[in-house]
């Protein structure tokens, strides 16, 4: 009998050991290679560590699939581990359902890369900077300095603004001027302020028009285009200058108010704005 | 203005003055007032000097971009296969640096100009640039040295079509700004390629006598970070 086919034990052969050794070489091997690709593909994207984890969880998963081919080979039925295996595997799924819900979540992240760490954020109504992007969660600081931590699978499914992600950011403002006010040289004075500003871009061009005959007062709308780390001071800045010079060349703005007439017998009707139809 | 003095000093020009005195051996007091500030430092130096050169105009009011676009009050039309040397005005700032020997430490800078920028671009994708107009001259124009800079820019049109051309933006890392006591110039190369996408470099090379080349405050700080020149594919 030839050696190679002889039986060692059971129905294994030394042909059965050799491919078992080979797919478990094949293993070490492969996820070898493949971590060495994931470290690369991850090293410019998120931290060290995390990294490391992912490379680790990658490595021993590659390498348990292969050991996992390789049982047949060895005389080892996996039938057998199916009943076993598939009870233990529902009571682990259910357990770890929300580990592996926010580990996969986070690999997404990474990958997607929606936010980065620095950025001004907004995720599920929760505005902050953000700080760490782990494996499992991410951390948030609040522009109030409070520590939020939510987790990755929060942040995968929810809403996000990146407020920074756009090299410029837009703000406007609705100036209320008087209709006795010359609605053209508020534009004009709005324009001038505007333009004396650093920050506030040349292009997209920023508009100033009249916006809306309000009830009490000619509506000006002022869109601004600023740099997004400059947005919040320049929009802060911009509000009581435009009030400030509006007032210096005599334009107010008004405070909501009505007129009332009251009707009387023997009013003169001339004096009304409209024909009052109660008056006789 | 521009140039190295022994300190303790006074300068004034215009509304602008820059003063060192001394307080002690080695503790000086310096001030400056005037281009919308009033800066008072304190130094602690051996022996140094005081120098004034134009800088990159990049660090005033804050530096937030590297790029500088130049909008041309006039556009340019250039046929295919043409070349001209044209040249346009480009702000600068001014650095007041504290010398010794061959090492230089920039101590305050300023500029004389009003600033603005501008997006090259659209809001998703674009480039935030410092902001410049231009008019457009057929010969070095005289211009006032503490503000502007003589801009001497080689367009070529390596095209098949006729190329418009509006503006030219700069990437200012390596910018190379050569100066005298009267005249102060820069010189740059932008080719337009295929499809209407320039490239735009600075050149290195001192252009005559009588210039020397300016103290470069972003090529010492930040050069291995980013490439010198730039590919306009937004629009000419």
């Amino acid at each position: 009998m030839n050696l190679m086919t002889k039986t060692l034990y059971g129905d294994v052969t030394l042909i059965d050991l050799s491919v078992a050794a080979l797919l478990i070489l094949f293993g070490i091997l492969f996820s070898k290679i493949l971590s060495i690709y994931v470290r690369r593909f991850l090293k410019e994207k998120i931290a060290k560590e995390h990294v490391e984890v992912i490379v680790r969880v990658v490595f021993y998963a590659i390498l348990g699939i292969s050991l996992l081919i390789s049982l047949p080979f060895l005389g080892i039925k996996l039938s057998g581990f199916l009943v076993t295996g598939g009870v233990v595997g529902i009571a682990i799924g259910f357990a770890s359902q929300n580990i592996v819900s926010n580990l996969i979540s986070g690999i997404f992240l990474i990958i997607e890369r929606p936010i980065k760490i620095g950025n001004s954020v907004s995720i599920d109504g929760t505005t902050g900077v953000v700080e760490d992007i782990h494996i499992m969660s991410t951390t948030l600081r609040t522009f109030e300095g409070l520590f939020i931590r939510i987790p990755n699978q929060k942040v995968f499914t929810s809403n996000i603004i990146n407020y920074v992600s756009n090299p410029v950011r837009r703000f406007e403002y609705v100036i209320g001027i008087r209709y006795s006010d010359d609605a053209n040289r508020a534009i004009e004075l709005i324009h001038e302020l505007v333009d004396a500003q650093a920050f506030a871009l040349k292009k997209p061009e920023p508009l100033v028009f009249v916006d809306q005959l309000g009830d009490n007062s000619v509506n000006l709308m002022v869109r601004i285009w600023a740099p997004h780390t400059e947005w919040y001071a320049l929009k802060m800045e911009m509000l009581w200058k435009i009030k400030s010079r509006l007032e210096e060349e005599g334009i107010e703005i008004p405070f909501p108010q009505r007129v009332l007439w009251q009707g009387k017998e023997g009013t003169d009707k001339s004096a009304l704005p409209f024909e009052n139809p109660i008056l006789p | 203005m521009y140039g190295t003095y022994d300190i303790p000093c006074k300068l004034a020009w215009d509304a602008l003055t820059i003063e060192i005195t001394s307080l002690s051996d080695k503790l000086f007091h310096y001030r400056r007032e005037g281009a919308g500030q009033s800066i008072e430092k304190e130094l602690i130096s051996g022996n140094c000097k005081l120098k004034i050169s134009p800088v990159e105009p990049l660090s005033t009011p804050k530096f937030i971009t590297p790029y500088l676009l130049i909008e041309f009050s006039t556009p340019v039309l250039i046929a295919p296969r043409m070349g001209q040397e044209l040249f346009l005005t480009c702000p600068l700032d001014l650095g007041i640096h504290l010398s010794t020997g061959a090492n230089f430490q920039l101590i305050d800078i300023f500029t004389l100009t009003s600033s603005k920028y501008t997006l090259y671009g659209d809001p998703s994708n674009g480039i935030l640039c410092k902001y410049w107009k231009s008019n457009v001259f057929n010969a070095s124009p005289d211009v006032q040295i503490y503000q502007e800079a003589v801009l001497n820019l080689r367009i070529s049109n390596e095209d098949t079509e006729w190329m418009e051309v509006r503006q030219v933006v700069l990437n200012a890392y390596g910018m190379k700004i050569f100066y005298k006591d009267d005249h102060v110039q820069l010189n740059a190369v932008m080719e337009i390629g295929a499809g209407g996408i320039a490239e735009t470099d600075f050149e290195n090379d001192l252009p005559n006598e009588g210039l020397k080349k300016s103290v470069e405050i972003f090529y010492k700080k930040k050069l291995s970070l980013a490439s010198k020149n730039f590919i306009m594919e937004q629009g000419l």
